[in-house]
């Protein structure tokens, strides 16, 4: 028999981490070539082209988790699934790099690592609650209450995202925000810079959630056949207890 | 195995996290009151050459260092993980290619 998984067919992980790999070069040239560096912060203001980036694509992955999730709880559907974990990790791991580039950009612009600030404390929060849900996925077995408990933490967890999005009107927070819908903050070459590092991380966001996907439905293919083996070595049991000796 | 490098990742990210936490914590907050209960009863003259000298340099150096490592480190663990299902699937075939041809021998006695 021969063991097929759903990951043959078209892969598109090589273009999009070619595509990425060549985006994140043209945006560390724009980055440290092209924009100006900031009159007041000086150069720790380049943190500002990954920061921000890694925060919104996080903020995709968690969306795309819950998104999953409300699929695998509606129509049980075990590829949601695997796209829910693979949002969690993803997003986990972009939140990560917005909460370790924050605060170093901080303590130049503020004088200080970490403050009490609402959309700090809110998106620290957001993290914590994926962190909790791989967490719970990598300890409580391939199980289905615990693939349920999950899609539901998920689901809740986003609504912390409008909260974080919305902190610093609602709570005058000090974080700055530099691109509203008056315009921008920036000059014309830190907004080339900026939108060219969106589209790499972008692109560098896709091609690890798809590898995850692909990863993760090969290991639910894994499960699937050992359960096939295991009817299999009954079947040959009762065979060889049949045959006569 | 598997379930010792599950809990490895997770303590290294809690680690990370708390860490982060803590030097925001005990690094500069506390700097930050001190500096704002003096500045309420007085002005003290700085040295020359002291006071917050951090370079903006080394902490955007350290900012895109994070960045690498953490997708680098991410990468570099879903390929381990790739290889290790593509092992399972090959012993899996080795498995089933066995008792197809262990159930014909005894499927042909019978």
């Amino acid at each position: 028999m021969e063991l097929l998984t759903r990951t043959r067919g078209f892969d598109a992980l090589p273009w999009l981490a070619g595509a990425a790999a060549l985006g994140l070069a043209a945006a560390l040239y724009l980055i440290f070539g092209y924009a100006p560096t900031e009159r007041t912060m000086g150069i720790v203001q380049k943190i500002f082209y990954i920061h921000v980036p890694c925060a919104v694509v996080s903020y995709v992955a968690f969306f795309l988790c819950c998104a999953g999730s409300a699929m695998y709880l509606l129509k049980g559907s075990v590829t949601a699934d695997v796209v829910a974990r693979a949002g969690a990790e993803t997003g986990v791991l972009f939140s990560l790099v917005t909460l370790t580039t924050g605060p170093l950009w901080a303590r130049k612009a503020w004088g200080t690592f970490w403050t009490g600030e609402p959309r700090l404390m809110l998106f620290l929060v957001l993290m914590l609650i994926f962190a909790a849900y791989l967490v719970v996925r990598n300890f409580g077995g391939r199980t289905e209450l615990t693939r349920r408990i999950c899609a539901v933490l998920a689901i809740l967890g986003v609504a912390d995202i409008p909260l974080v999005r919305y902190a610093v009107r609602l709570w005058r927070g000090n974080h700055p925000q530099v691109i509203t819908r008056d315009g921008g903050g920036i000059t014309p070459e830190m907004g080339v810079a900026l939108a060219v590092s969106f589209g790499a991380i972008a692109l560098l966001f896709a091609a690890l959630f798809w590898a995850r996907i692909r990863v993760g439905l090969a290991e639910e293919d894994v499960e699937r056949y050992y359960r096939g083996l295991a009817r299999r070595e009954y079947r040959v049991e009762d065979a060889t207890a049949g045959a006569p000796a | 195995m598997s379930t010792n490098r599950r809990a490895g990742t997770a303590a290294a990210v809690m680690a990370l996290t708390w860490s982060t936490s803590v030097s925001a914590q005990d690094g500069s907050g506390g700097t930050a009151d001190a500096m704002a209960d003096l500045s309420a009863t007085g002005f003290v003259a700085a040295e020359p050459g002291t006071g917050d000298q951090i370079d903006g340099g080394m902490l955007m150096i350290a900012g895109y260092g994070v960045f690498w490592a953490l997708i680098f480190g991410y990468v570099f663990i879903l390929a381990r993980r790739q290889r290790r299902v593509a092992g399972e699937l090959e012993e899996l075939r080795r498995r089933m290619e066995d008792l197809d041809d262990r159930l014909d021998d005894a499927e042909g006695q019978a």
